[in-house]
């Protein structure tokens, strides 16, 4: 049997039309770490039964499918975790120029997500962005998502056998669930296996809405009942990947309003130096249960949040007296990238305007032979005044259309 | 079998290389990606000579 190396995998991306139609994904993204799992809640159920054993059964409970993706943050990939997040309101610009575009908090779009492990692939549907963290690792920046998603698909069995010439439809077992094709899409390559060391590759031509069936073009397949049955995974191919923002060409503007904030980030001599900063956003997705599904019926915004934390060198006691006195700071930060426009006149750029942050933790704590930081958490909050929390502007090569 | 690149943009494939856009390329077997297009063979017809 085959043996697969990770660094071969991918990640390949796609917002859908629909919470739970699952597309082909064609976005593909250099993958650092993923741990999305299928957890069917498979639990030894309990009965008295005769038996001094703890149980002969293990029995499913509600699904779920939820994890973490790393990867990057390069302009153009950054823009599908920040899509899964919140909500793009507009597009502007063209592709000389750079594409602008506006995410405000809201509903993110729901993605179909695939994972190839070896040649095989796990696809994901429904998938949106529970938690969004971008930080910095040796200057550059590190984007992490935490999904939840409605369903997948990654293996499945015959529920009845394929008996040589002539097939064309494939029937699934339903011990997973009783609709088993959810997740795969027309012309998806699924692989039968005949015997051992013997399948047959079928691209899909229609996936019935009965959940279980599934049909190609008239194939020689000889395959059992319970012959297993795998999605292939793609080739994938990556468009002229962009570098990752850097920490170095950021700024980070702190002042008492937005439009000072944002004054005071568009300067390296008016920006706050920070040694460290990264930012957490929250979505709270619940997933909601509803008869008619094993798994989540949909996945739905709570209350919104957000964290920051920052380091910097400490000067004075001006942010232990902002904290204690519970002091307003807005707060942008401009991250630029490459230059997009042949003239140097456009760049890659992402800007996070939080309009309120105050301060939940500050400390300055003392330690031999090194120097005294302000060690900062702040929480980002709605503002009255300006009737919002936050905006993120990203300003890339992808065109809007593929978010 | 030959594919088509049918994105706007330029693509790198692992040990294939750059497709550029709307290029059509052979491709080895078992060649899977939804950004092309399985381009149909035309039939070559043999044509008989009747002089």
């Amino acid at each position: 049997m085959p043996n697969y190396l990770a660094d071969k995998s991918y990640l390949a991306v796609k917002p859908q039309v629909a919470a739970t139609t699952p597309i082909i994904p064609t976005n593909f993204i250099p993958l650092l770490a993923e741990s999305i799992r299928l957890n069917p809640n498979f639990q030894a159920t309990r009965a008295m039964k005769g038996l001094s054993w703890k149980s002969d059964e293990l029995l499913k409970g509600a699904r779920q499918i939820e994890g973490d993706l790393e990867v990057w943050g390069d302009p153009d990939s950054i823009g599908h975790l920040i899509n899964m997040m919140y909500v793009k309101t507009s597009t502007a610009g063209d592709a000389a120029s750079g594409y602008t575009h506006i995410f405000d908090p809201g509903e993110g779009k729901s993605y179909t997500i695939d994972i190839a492990r070896g040649a095989f692939a796990q696809r994901i549907y429904g998938a949106r962005g529970d938690k969004l963290k971008i930080s910095f690792d040796d200057n550059k920046l590190k984007a992490t998502i935490s999904i939840k998603a409605l369903g997948q698909f990654n293996a499945a069995s015959l529920a009845v056998a394929l008996t040589g010439a002539g097939m064309v439809t494939a029937v699934f077992k339903t011990d997973y669930d009783l609709r088993p094709t959810d997740g795969l899409c027309v012309g998806d390559i699924i692989r039968i296996v005949e015997t051992a060391g013997t399948t047959v590759d079928v691209t899909l031509l229609t996936i019935n809405a009965n959940g279980t069936t599934v049909t190609f073009v008239s194939t020689v397949i000889t395959a059992a009942i319970g012959q297993a049955v795998f999605l292939v995974a793609q080739t994938p191919s990556f468009t002229a990947l962009q570098e990752p923002f850097y920490f170095g060409n950021a700024l980070v503007g702190i002042a008492d309003t937005t439009a000072n904030a944002d004054t005071a980030a568009a300067t390296r001599a008016a920006a706050t130096p920070c040694y460290e900063v990264n930012a957490e956003f929250i979505n709270d997705l619940l997933s909601a249960q509803a008869s008619g599904y094993t798994g989540p019926a949909a996945l739905l915004n709570q209350v919104k949040s957000g964290t920051i934390e920052l380091t910097r060198l400490f000067t004075d006691p001006t942010q232990f007296q902002k904290w204690i006195e519970n002091v307003k700071q807005a707060m942008t930060m401009i991250i630029t990238g490459r230059y997009i426009k042949t003239d140097l006149s456009t760049s890659e750029k992402l800007t996070v305007k939080i309009n309120k942050t105050k301060l939940i933790t500050n400390e300055q704590p003392l330690e031999v032979g090194q120097y005294i930081m302000d060690k900062q958490k702040f929480e980002m909050l709605y503002d009255a005044g300006d009737g919002d929390s936050l905006t993120i502007t990203l300003i890339n090569r992808t065109i809007g259309t593929n978010y | 079998m030959k594919f088509k690149n049918i994105t706007n943009q330029d693509l790198s494939i692992p040990d294939i290389g750059i497709v550029k856009a709307g290029e059509i390329k052979e491709m080895p077997e078992g060649f899977n990606n939804a950004n092309f297009e399985k381009v149909k063979e035309e039939k070559t017809s043999q044509k008989n000579d009747e002089s």
